[in-house]
């Protein structure tokens, strides 16, 4: 049984839970291992937003001309060749 | 969605020759017509895909680690293989896109990524043999020991080994 201090070590991502630990936890919270994931992944940050109509104007910008950079990378890519 | 996912995969991976990990998820870009090019992209932008007349290009940000980029890569073909519309791709993190409709897509994306990079059957495989060594696996497949622990985890694999 972890302790409360433990539990707040891992939900400020202080320490790891081993994959056992994680089905213990699914069991005792009445939810599924992915339940669990699907909260852990997007806090992970592997998920990624595609609609800039949700950025900020700076962001969009940023974004804009981040685009207009590589685009013009991969044509001098192209030139290149 | 996920015996979806499989059967892409299986087929990529034949498509590409590729019988063991870690999967060269560059030569499978390459053998669907992309052009996988790094660049120095801001830290939040993990990558790009630009579809454009004859021209399909991966840009994926050379700064992060390779895991990363490799994580990248096969999200951007997930995205390509499941006839997503939006290209721009940028991390945001903000609470808004929970509630972003484009967000589910993002996930599919990352779904099929982790189907990609760590094909379940063969890491079933390799589960039998190294057990639920996270770091090993890791080394094996080339992603970062937390991808590997989320997969364990989520394709059932490590519930199904602790069960034994």
């Amino acid at each position: 049984m972890k302790t409360h201090a433990a539990v707040s070590d891992i939900e400020r991502g202080k320490t790891s839970v081993s994959v056992e630990q994680l089905d213990a936890i699914a069991q005792v919270l009445g939810v599924s291992v992915n339940d669990i994931l699907e909260t852990e992944v997007i806090s992970q940050g592997f998920s990624q937003n595609r609609d800039s109509s949700s950025l900020s104007a700076s962001d969009k910008k940023e974004m804009d001309v981040t685009t207009k950079g590589f685009l013009d990378h991969i044509k001098s890519l192209k030139n290149e060749k | 969605m996920k015996s979806i996912n499989r059967q892409k995969v299986q087929s990529l991976l034949r498509m590409a020759e590729i019988s063991k990990p870690p999967i060269d998820v560059n030569r499978i870009a390459e053998e669907l017509g992309f052009t996988v090019v790094p660049y120095p992209f801001p830290e939040k932008r993990k990558g790009m895909i630009h579809i454009e007349g004859g021209d399909k290009v991966i840009g994926v940000n050379e700064n992060h680690p390779k895991n990363m980029q490799r994580f990248t890569v096969a999200h951007e073909i997930g995205h390509y293989l499941s006839g997503h519309q939006h290209y721009e791709n940028t991390f945001i993190d903000d609470e808004k896109r929970y509630f972003d409709p484009h967000f589910h897509q993002e996930k599919e994306a990352d779904i099929f990524a982790a189907e990609l990079l760590m094909p379940r059957e063969w890491l079933a495989k390799d589960v039998e043999q190294y057990g639920l060594d996270t770091p090993k696996l890791a080394e094996i497949y080339q992603v970062s020991e937390q991808a590997m622990w989320i997969r364990l985890t989520s394709s059932g694999l490590a519930k199904k080994h602790s069960a034994r």
